[in-house]
């Protein structure tokens, strides 16, 4: 990491992603517990699909998105070996995605948002919950703008050079989940928070599926771009080794050079 | 707008690209994992070109919609006509309304080694249906139907459960099918009915 700066924005976020994560694992840990009956003391269905749908939304949302966010800003500051560009916007992102977390996080402790993460309309959550869900994802995107710039900025200070394989597949993250989070964004804007609202009596949930579908299976590829990025730069050079895929950004970039990009 | 330099421009970069993968050093042994690679990928791809043409498994693909909130004034979903039927043709329909927290009818009969047409729909919120030990497994949305072509093999007694979240009495969503062997199964004594199969 460059300064003390770069390391404590992305520390927040791993921060951020692990305390929830944490909380997600005793929320399995009773959910398990209530389901095999041996405690009838435990038994609701209120409370448990309370805490499945919170599990969810931390483990597949919170826990997702802040360790990327960190992970990302992780690789930008020590790959390119610049600082993170414009900071007050990246610290603007962590504060909205925070807030969105908290936002959606009353209804969901509170009984009102028991939809499970996949929202499974036409059953209706608190609009707080989607609300807070939609900020937490616009902060994601704020993350992604950042690494594309960051990207570019590289690019044209070191024009015909490849940029590090850490950084290309960062920036290929983020234009990946720039794409495929806009199926939940449209489900969320124009189904869900409209009905949830009052504005809206019906809705279709044949689409709605369709638009979460768009997101939901990309979400694991999120999460395996940083796994991949790991085992092909971190792991040889922990290694001592020296793996020849390393040399694989050349042609990649070249492809890089020839676009309307530059 | 020019294709003639756009074509030149990507016919260089094709050319630019061919260059630099032959240029690239790439070790014995990596090479000898890339082949594997792509021969799993090749085998996987295969068995899905030949089970999709060849034995026909493919997703549902058939859309069709109904009006969810009035199944019971809709002839086809209306009470009596639910359950086990059979058309003018000979062919085994069987219509089930999918509700929180039920399949109904609760219980139907079918025969086993048979073509069973199942048509599935939901009276309120989205639900799954999954017959364990069966292929029998879809997704119901509401104001949709869902149509499942399927043989079920072994005779036995089978629980009938919901797969997908409805609400907070999920957990106890379930029913029971019987199915039968072919020679001792009866079709329902009021069959056919009309209305059923030409809506299909």
């Amino acid at each position: 990491m460059n300064d003390a700066a770069e390391r404590k924005l992305a520390l927040s976020h791993l921060w951020v992603a692990f305390i929830a994560f944490i909380l997600a694992c005793f929320m399995g840990e009773y959910q398990v517990l209530e389901r095999s009956g041996l405690i009838s003391a435990l038994d609701s269905p209120n409370v448990y699909f309370a805490s499945v749908s919170t599990h969810g939304v931390l483990m597949a949302f919170v826990l997702t998105f802040f360790f990327i966010m960190g992970f990302g800003y992780y690789i930008a500051t020590t790959s390119l070996k610049q600082p993170v560009w414009n900071k007050p916007l990246a610290w603007g992102g962590f504060w909205l995605a925070l807030v969105g977390v908290v936002m959606a996080a009353i209804p969901l402790l509170t009984g009102k948002a028991s939809v499970l993460y996949t929202f499974y309309p036409p059953m209706v959550a608190h609009a707080a919950f989607y609300i807070g869900a939609t900020l937490l994802v616009v902060g994601s995107w704020v993350w992604c703008a950042i690494m594309l710039v960051m990207f570019v900025q590289w690019k044209k200070e070191n024009p015909g050079k490849p940029v590090p394989l850490a950084m290309f597949a960062t920036a290929m993250n983020a234009l990946l989940w720039l794409w495929t989070s806009a199926g939940v964004a449209l489900e969320v804007l124009f189904q869900l928070i409209p009905l949830s609202l009052g504005w809206m009596d019906t809705v279709d949930p044949g689409l709605s599926r369709t638009l979460f579908a768009w997101t939901l299976h990309p979400i694991v590829y999120f999460w395996l771009i940083p796994a991949y990025t790991a085992f092909y730069v971190f792991v040889p050079k922990q290694a001592g080794g020296f793996c020849s895929v390393m040399n694989w950004p050349d042609w990649h970039l070249s492809y890089w050079q020839c676009s309307p990009c530059r | 707008m020019q294709i003639e330099p756009i074509k030149q421009k990507y016919a260089l970069l094709i050319r630019d690209v061919c260059k630099q993968l032959q240029a690239i050093h790439i070790d014995q042994l990596e090479r000898k994992w890339i082949t594997i690679s792509i021969l799993v990928i090749g085998l996987f791809v295969g068995i899905i070109v030949i089970d999709a043409f060849f034995h026909g498994v493919n997703p549902p693909s058939k859309v069709e919609t109904i009006d969810s909130a009035s199944l019971h004034l809709n002839e086809e979903f209306a009470e009596d006509n639910l359950g086990v039927q059979v058309d003018d043709k000979g062919n085994i329909i069987i219509r089930m309304v999918a509700g929180r927290y039920s399949f109904f009818p609760k219980h139907i009969a079918v025969p086993a080694e048979t073509k069973l047409t199942f048509r599935w729909v939901s009276m309120d919120v989205l639900h799954g249906v999954h017959i364990p030990m069966t292929n029998m497994s879809t997704m119901i949305v509401p104001g949709y139907v869902a149509e499942i072509t399927t043989t079920f093999p072994k005779p036995g007694e089978y629980p009938v459960l919901c797969n997908e979240y409805c609400g907070l009495g999920h957990n106890h969503m379930w029913s029971n099918i019987s199915v039968i062997a072919k020679e001792d199964w009866n079709a329902p004594a009021k069959s056919p009915v009309k209305g059923g199969s030409n809506n299909e």
